[in-house]
């Protein structure tokens, strides 16, 4: 990473928690959690709180629909480091909603991906929202991958100004397993 | 108007924009604010954060460094940059929630 602090700027529990989690899963935290755990009251703490919500709550979209989301948001956004992890999350948990070779899914997930693609780009409009609609989509459930998009135009900025990066393909498939088998939980002292 | 489940992010989202904008920080909420709003404290931050809002500008090491060179210190960058990240993609949320609450 580009700052020294997002780095090595961690309260005791997070820098214990670190080591830990080195030793158990053989490979070095990832960027974004490293970032988040720096001052995280300032922006870690409430932005996974969110994340959490956007990526795991239950929902009109799978956990898969809603990685993969994320990997064509942040594709969207240049951001290779947030694209490569998240469709190999969206590969290991979509159990058939998409996938992420092809792109092939269901037409409500096809229509709200092409919202998310321009929304990343340029303004929408009325029209984008209503072709949404017509493909039978709730509204309940746009809002649900209008949140994903969000939480991906914040993320895709900061990987792409802080130089997140994947040391080698084990340390982005380990990222990609710890996201299925945690789902964006930190422990709440790491956090504090 | 907006649809329930915009009603349950709408809670999240105030906390990170509260967090991020209004707590204390090496930089003041009114400086924060402004970076969100696509300002800049300052001519020599304002070609980075630019940088920041587009996303596709080809950020680099040596932008950083360039700041750092400059004298602005590293918990300064790190607070303007989340501020950049997080008022460019407000932005674009908050319009599409309110098409998606406005006609719906």
């Amino acid at each position: 990473m580009w700052l020294e602090i997002l780095e090595r700027d961690h309260k005791l529990p997070a820098r214990m928690f670190q080591r830990v989690a080195a030793i158990v899963f053989g490979q070095e935290m990832d960027d974004v959690a490293k970032t988040a755990m720096h001052r995280p009251e300032f922006f870690g703490q409430p932005f996974l709180a969110l994340v959490r919500e956007a990526l795991r709550a239950p929902s009109f979209w799978t956990v898969g629909e809603r990685e993969y989301m994320a990997a064509v948001t942040s594709r969207a956004n240049a951001c290779d480091f947030c694209a490569r992890v998240h469709t190999e999350t969206a590969r290991i948990t979509a159990c058939g909603g998409v996938d992420v070779d092809t792109g092939a899914g269901r037409p409500e997930l096809i229509a709200v991906l092409a919202l998310l693609a321009r929304l990343s780009r340029d303004a929408v409009t009325a029209e984008d929202i209503a072709r949404v609609r017509d493909a039978g989509v709730p509204d309940d459930a746009i809002a649900d991958a209008l949140a994903v998009n969000l939480v991906f135009n914040i993320v895709n900025r900061l990987a792409n100004a802080f130089g997140w990066s994947w040391d080698s393909d084990d340390h982005l498939q380990a990222g990609a397993r710890a996201l299925r088998r945690f789902g964006y939980k930190l422990p709440g002292p790491v956090l504090r | 108007m907006s649809t329930r489940r915009s009603d349950r992010y709408a809670g999240l989202v105030d906390a990170l924009g509260a967090a991020v904008l209004s707590s204390a920080g090496v930089t003041t909420p009114e400086a924060r604010a402004a970076v969100a709003g696509g300002g800049a404290p300052s001519d020599a931050l304002a070609p980075f954060l630019a940088k920041v809002r587009d996303p596709s500008s080809g950020m680099a090491e040596r932008d950083i460094a360039a700041l750092r060179d400059a004298g602005h210190a590293e918990e300064e960058i790190f607070e303007l940059t989340v501020a950049a990240a997080l008022g460019a993609a407000l932005q674009r949320y908050e319009r599409a929630v309110g098409l998606l609450g406005g006609d719906g």
